[in-house]
């Protein structure tokens, strides 16, 4: 299967972008965890045409041969069928939805094991008056300027990262569409 | 001026066991708490009911105390105790040769124990570490400290004591060499006041160090911090113990609805004990030893960590203060200090606060040459007297078709006092779901337990200690307390005072699953 773009949703934004990119034109495939009940924006990038896999989850990723580029992705429900796009956008969102994960001296992104901004730290992850910002807000998918997602420093070729999953609460949607679109 | 047979410093359960050990007695008892009650080591421990398994071999003694307290607490308690067992467990590291001594000193100190091979041991508890090469089944249990704190308040209180929460003891007052009285700073108002006793009881645990210099008199008090973790289901069915000579980390108590795994043992500076906070060594330490017991601890989710401080008293013939005293101190500082009019009651454990208690109204009695005889070995305290599932309370929410296991949950926690609260109308609203816990049990703790707080209804209904750790009824909940307070504008506060209380329970474990937990939390409540 081919798209233009894929989303690989889950954060607060993901269907908002999705039919702000379809609407220009794109053909888009948004794929998220959750059940599709759940959320009125993802109905409604449905209803407009857009392609919605609901409750899968990317399991597998083809790099091309120096890692610089993403080749094509799969995911659980429909197993051995590549997923191929012009473009990729990681949109998965924070810790609560499993964006981020973590463990003790540890953040990752799991589904592209792309740059994450943390301190190594995890005793330092807190701030002990639970009013303050939290140093663990911070944390994050590093962007590129031009909005795509870095592996081990070096930006992916077609792998762009936008919403509440980035670091220093950075927004980069506008920049992103334009570069899309 | 009111005058007090004796006043009792310090609401843990050393001396709300002594209040109402005292109160049974017909002396006229004055209970003061400068915080809430359990607010020191009793609301910060294991919830291990020891049958004495533990000290057998190192400390005979307090293993005979042990079970001779676990049994009569089964049944004066029957409401704070959950019968649980436990399994002493030797991995191939352990060998055999302390589990042999072990069984041998069990039976000396009337423990009576059974021994498993590993393939029924796993067959009744199949997540310990199946590496294990022998197991003994002893009678441990798991003990609520909050309710038996609170059932031991109520208690006092429904024979005549008074009690102060939120008021500090600032200063004894001694005349000719004997105490005579005490000032009391009240913590909401700012005032001082004054009360005059017979005798004062220091029962203020590790602070204890403090009250005894306020009466001039020195204990040596060594602060030894003891750090948990909470887990959020219960992993096991029954205490699981390593059978080797006690050390870090190796025991897991299910209790209610979760696991406390624990403890460490570290000796801190007096400047802690006011706020200990867990570190991240503490929290590897325990993780790293706990999976030993259970493997799969490895993988579930951390609710919080918390610390207590063990107050360990020097012996009195030991200057150094290097060698600490076992089991229980009791101290008449007329005989050991020559100040007469008071008197100190520490170490000992949770397990055994009742005969500490006898211990101390029995030395009390002594002195104010009253005769009166102990009944809390056979007196049930509130919550735990037979006929309780059949009270009309519970037939009346029957009939009103109300979710049975409500009731039954506020049974479970407040026994026949479930007779106090209206479940009518309002009342029957529920406000946490995972303890279960309605509007008439808030109504009453405020009416009846003295509630103040958001953590106060904590400690005395369990209300936000289960898996969802508050983050969904804390709103509801402080929206009901603020009305019963009669006061609705205080919700607001209430709520943020016990979002930043509980906070300090999740920063040490805030990483995996609990920072996911965490970061809701704070995306709901925080911003
Ligand atoms: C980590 C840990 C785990 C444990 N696990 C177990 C277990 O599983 N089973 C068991 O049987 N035992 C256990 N224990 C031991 C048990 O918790 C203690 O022995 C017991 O709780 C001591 O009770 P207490 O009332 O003497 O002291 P505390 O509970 O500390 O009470 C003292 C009270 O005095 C008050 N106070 C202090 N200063 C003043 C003042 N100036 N004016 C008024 N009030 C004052 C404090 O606020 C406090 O509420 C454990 C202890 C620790 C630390």
């Amino acid at each position: 299967m081919r798209a233009d773009v894929i989303i690989i949703g889950g954060g607060q934004q993901d269907a908002a972008l999705a039919t702000r990119l379809l609407e220009a034109g794109k053909k888009v495939l948004l794929i998220f965890e959750g059940r599709k009940s759940e959320d009125r924006s993802r109905e409604e990038f449905r209803a407009k045409g857009g392609s919605l896999l609901a409750g899968d989850k990317v399991c597998r990723v083809d790099w091309a041969e120096d890692g610089s580029r993403v080749e094509a992705i799969y995911t659980e429900g429909l197993e051995d069928t590549a997923l191929r796009a012009e473009a990729y956008v990681l949109c998965s969102g924070r810790f609560f939805i499993r964006g981020l994960l973590s463990e003790e001296d540890r953040v990752w992104e799991p589904v592209f094991g792309v740059d994450v901004k943390y301190l190594k730290d995890s005793s330092r992850w807190c701030d002990p008056d639970f009013f303050a910002p939290q140093p663990f807000d911070s944390f994050g998918v590093i962007p590129s300027e031009d909005c795509k997602a870095l592996k081990d420093g070096k930006e992916v070729e077609n792998l762009y990262v936008t919403g509440d999953i980035l670091c220093d609460g950075i927004d980069n949607t506008e920049e992103l569409c334009k570069r899309i679109i | 001026m009111k005058e007090f047979d004796v006043i009792i410093i310090g609401a843990g359960i050393t001396g709300a066991g002594t209040a109402r050990d005292c109160a049974l007695r017909g002396l006229k008892t004055l209970l003061i708490e400068r915080a809430d009650i359990a607010d020191g080591a009793s609301g910060r421990n294991h919830g291990l009911l020891h049958s004495g398994a533990r000290y057998a071999v190192g400390d005979p003694e307090s293993a005979c105390e042990c079970i001779k307290e676990n049994m009569i607490l089964r049944k004066v308690a029957s409401n704070c105790v959950e019968a649980t067992d436990g399994l002493f467990i030797s991995l191939p590291e352990d060998g055999l040769e302390y589990r042999d001594k072990f069984l041998k000193k069990c039976a000396e100190a009337g423990i009576h124990t059974q021994t498993l091979s590993p393939q029924k041991a796993l067959s009744l508890e199949p997540l310990v570490n199946p590496e294990l090469i022998s197991a003994v089944k002893v009678p441990d249990a798991s003990v609520d400290p909050f309710r038996l704190v609170s059932a031991n308040v109520l208690d006092a209180r429904l024979h005549g004591a008074e009690v102060l929460t939120q008021q500090e003891v600032t200063e004894i007052i001694k005349e000719d060499g004997r105490v005579k009285g005490l000032k009391v700073l009240d913590k909401s108002s700012g005032t001082v006041n004054t009360y005059y006793a017979h005798y004062i009881v220091n029962a203020a645990g590790i602070w204890g160090a403090k009250i005894a210099e306020m009466a001039g008199v020195h204990i040596g008090m060594l602060p030894a911090k003891g750090s948990l973790l909470v887990f959020d289901h219960r992993v096991t069915r029954m205490v699981i113990n390593r059978c080797r000579k006690p050390a870090n980390a190796d025991i897991l108590v299910p209790g209610d609805v979760v696991s406390v795994l624990g403890t460490t043992s570290d000796k801190v500076p007096f400047e802690q004990c006011d706020d200990m906070k867990v570190t991240k060594e503490e929290v590897d330490l325990l993780l790293r030893e706990g999976c030993k017991l259970v493997p799969s601890l490895a993988q579930t989710r951390i609710i919080r960590a918390y610390a207590g401080v063990r107050p360990l008293v020097a012996s009195d013939d030991d200057p150094s203060g290097r060698n600490v005293s076992r089991g229980i101190v009791l101290l008449d500082h007329l005989k050991r200090d020559g100040v007469d009019g008071f008197i100190s009651i520490t170490g000992g454990k949770l397990t055994s606060y009742r005969l500490m208690a006898e211990m101390t109204a029995d030395l009390l009695c002594s002195k104010l040459a009253i005769k009166a005889k102990c009944h809390t070995a056979d007196t049930p305290l509130p919550g735990s007297e037979k006929s309780v599932k059949f009270s009309s309370v519970v037939r009346k929410a029957r009939e009103m078709k109300m979710d049975t296991s409500v009731i039954e949950a506020a049974v479970s926690r407040h026994g026949s006092q479930v007779e106090a609260m209206d479940f009518s109308g309002k009342g029957s609203e529920l406000v946490c779901e995972c303890e279960k816990v309605c509007r008439a049990e808030i109504a009453y703790a405020v009416k009846v337990l003295g509630v103040k707080t958001l953590d106060d209804l904590r400690r005395r209904t369990r209300v936000g200690m289960g898996p969802c750790q508050s983050s969904y009824c804390v709103e509801k909940a402080a929206k009901a307390l603020a009305e019963e307070l009669g006061d609705t504008s205080l919700s607001e506060e209430l709520k943020k005072d016990y979002l930043q209380h509980r906070w300090k329970g999740i920063v040490p474990v805030c990483r995996a699953e609990q920072l996911a937990q965490a970061e809701y939390l704070r995306n709901k409540y925080g911003k």
